[in-house]
């Protein structure tokens, strides 16, 4: 101490890059250095035996006063920093060209000024600049918060994109079902159209062969030998041939019907997965419905009575196969929510230049807190293995290309009905993309 | 290594309890006068730790829950840093108790900070002038919002230390507000607190 005059103590705390006051219990400013002269634009004569907050008006007045008691009182330090209260005094930011804060961040201690005699009678306020740390810090808060909403935006896309590839996945495997189906349905239909053929011709000789047979009957008859009538009636009655007749008939016109539905199934298989149109035309919603419920019928008749209630709908613009494909995913759906004996209603209508088609069950309806999640990829109720979750995620996808909407409103214990609402034509968009 | 603090006697222990008592009493004292609302601040629970940190936090059940943490540091002969456990709501209710204007986050903050500063000063200032060692106190800043004090504890403490745990409840008006100060003493300066503890021992 004996080495540094007390002129020089004053001179350091005068100049020193930091803002030094002294205050007393009512605030009224007792040393005033140069840091905060030059800051506020206040000299020390301005300054000395004013009270702060008249000095500085923005200063909130029980903030300082609570500082200022918990250090006289408590005879500790007392602390604010820029985190909390970023700008104490309203001074211009420390770095007037290169810097975005207008004001300059402050951090200030306070602490009791013990004089010689033990007692405390004024509080030293320590300013400190703290805005270039502040604006590094506020920085790299900002670039954290850009970082993690990047973050979150990549792992959105990521899932999307999981379940775009699985949607896909999907549609390629029924497209190869598809395809696998035409080309079966082709094949089958060859030898179909010859045996059909053939049919037809046998037909006609059976009943020429039965015609020629009642002619010798009747020759046999005019001649009245009797011998040749009673052995002739022997031999027909052994051979039954009154049944023959009539059975042949039967068989064939049975063997004629089973092989007309052959070939409607064929054709119906052919519509269903319509290999060669994955283009837009005008589809007949009630032909892909009702080509749809042939190619399930076996899934499904055992299960539910189908009621038809078709309204009167114009042809819509749409890729049919793909239609097909939401049909069949919602027949069967309802199908599988179906106990003994229950329904489907397939109903199908108009609404201003919308046209819908409405499959609804009686079965057991679907909890409300699966009904949100219900298209999504993934998603399923069945037990392992037995459904993918990827049946109504892909109807939906369908019905969302075909600029439509897919709706559900289901009862548990009641049932359960999905919408499908068409726009009658699409809009110019999609037939550009799809050309 | 084996804390010393473990390892303190019965007659040591009751000594640091008698030391903290005198120290909060006083503050709770000027706590008082200060915000000029009745406070009392009750005689706090020095936790021995005599076994480790993590089954005395597990004991008064501190560690797991959600808490607002706060942080300050001590600096001289006795060295290092008092972290103060908040209730995750609990500064609203106590700024407005005490006086505290804008109930935003910032001013409840900052009244954590003023409280983090006020109780860390008592304790650590009451063990200093026992032994008349010079103490410095940095600024206290917040450690961890909403965050369990055992990951904590796992995420920012780097050096070694040994700890006292003081349970300080404080009453203002009708409203009783607890929170918890964990006093981390770096290793070498534990000594200076049983120095002190001695101390006071010598002079009964």
């Amino acid at each position: 101490m004996s080495e540094v005059s007390s002129p020089t103590l004053i001179s350091i705390l005068q100049q020193i890059n930091m803002g030094v006051v002294l205050l007393d219990d009512q605030a009224r400013v007792h040393f005033w250095n140069d840091f905060m002269a030059v800051n506020s634009g206040l000299r020390p004569e301005q300054a000395l035996g004013k009270a702060l907050c008249e000095l500085f008006p923005d200063l909130p007045e029980p903030w300082l006063r609570k500082k200022l008691d918990s250090v006289f009182m408590l005879e500790n330090m007392a602390f604010s920093s820029w985190q909390q209260r970023p700008h104490p005094f309203n001074f211009a930011g420390s770095r007037p060209i290169t810097g975005q804060a207008q004001k300059m961040f402050q951090n200030a201690t306070f602490f009791p000024l013990r004089e010689a005699d033990g007692v405390i009678r004024l509080v030293c306020l320590a300013l400190t600049d703290a805005t270039d740390i502040a604006m590094q810090q506020l920085e790299l808060a900002e670039l954290n918060a850009l970082l993690s909403a990047e973050k979150e935006e990549q792992a959105r896309l990521i899932k999307r994109l999981e379940e775009t590839q699985a949607q896909l996945l999907q549609s390629e495997k029924m497209a190869a079902i598809g395809q696998l189906a035409a080309g079966v349905a082709h094949e089958i239909n060859n030898p179909v159209g010859f045996v059909n053929s053939n049919l037809g011709s046998l037909k006609g000789y059976v009943d020429e062969v039965f015609a020629l047979i009642n002619s010798y009957q009747a020759l046999i008859e005019q001649h009245g030998n009797e011998a040749l009538k009673s052995e002739l009636a022997a031999l027909n009655k052994k051979a039954d041939l009154d049944f023959l007749i009539s059975d042949l008939a039967e068989l064939i016109r049975e063997s004629q019907g089973g092989l007309d539905r052959v070939k409607r199934i064929v054709v119906d298989l052919r519509d269903f997965s319509h290999v060669d149109s994955s283009e837009w035309n005008m589809a007949d919603l009630h032909q892909g419905l009702d080509s749809t419920l042939n190619v399930i019928w076996n899934e499904i008749k055992y299960r539910a009575d189908i009621i038809k209630e078709y309204g009167d709908i114009p042809a819509v613009e749409a890729i049919g196969a793909q239609l097909n494909q939401v049909f069949m995913n919602l027949i069967i759906n309802a199908s599988h929510a179906l106990g003994e004996g229950g329904h489907i209603w397939l109903r199908t209508g108009q609404v201003d230049d919308e046209v819908f088609v409405q499959v609804q069950d009686d079965g057991c309806g679907i909890a409300a807190e699966n009904l949100g999640r219900l298209f999504e990829p993934f998603f399923t109720t069945k037990p392992v293995g037995k459904g993918t979750g990827l049946g109504l995620s892909l109807a939906y996808s369908i019905v969302n290309k075909h600029h439509g909407r897919l709706e559900v409103s289901s009862v548990v214990g009641q049932g359960t009905t999905f919408t499908v609402w068409l726009p009658k034509t699409q809009p110019k968009a999609a037939e550009v993309a799809s050309a | 290594m084996t804390s010393q603090l473990t390892v303190l006697s019965e007659d040591q222990r009751d000594a640091l309890q008698e030391l903290m008592n005198v120290a909060m009493g006083q503050s709770a004292d000027r706590l008082a006068r200060l915000t000029g609302t009745f406070v009392t601040l009750s005689v706090p629970r020095v936790h021995a730790v005599t076994q480790t940190l993590d089954k005395v936090l597990t004991d008064l059940g501190i560690g797991d829950e959600p808490q607002l943490v706060t942080r300050q540091s001590f600096l001289g002969k006795l060295r290092g840093e008092v972290l103060v456990c908040f209730a995750v709501s609990g500064a609203g209710e106590l700024a407005e108790l005490m006086g505290y204007e804008n109930n935003d986050v910032a001013s409840g903050d900052e009244l954590l900070m003023d409280v983090t500063n006020i109780l860390t000063g008592a304790c650590i200032n009451g063990l200093a002038a026992q032994i008349q060692a010079m103490v410095s106190f940095g600024a206290p800043s917040l450690m961890a919002r909403a965050k369990a004090l055992r990951e904590v504890l796992a995420e920012q403490i780097a050096q070694g230390y040994q700890s006292l745990v003081l349970e300080v409840r404080f009453e203002v008006a009708s409203h009783s507000f607890t929170c918890d100060l964990l006093v981390c003493i770096t290793d070498d300066s534990v000594a200076v607190v049983i120095e002190a503890v001695d101390k006071l021992l010598s002079e009964f």
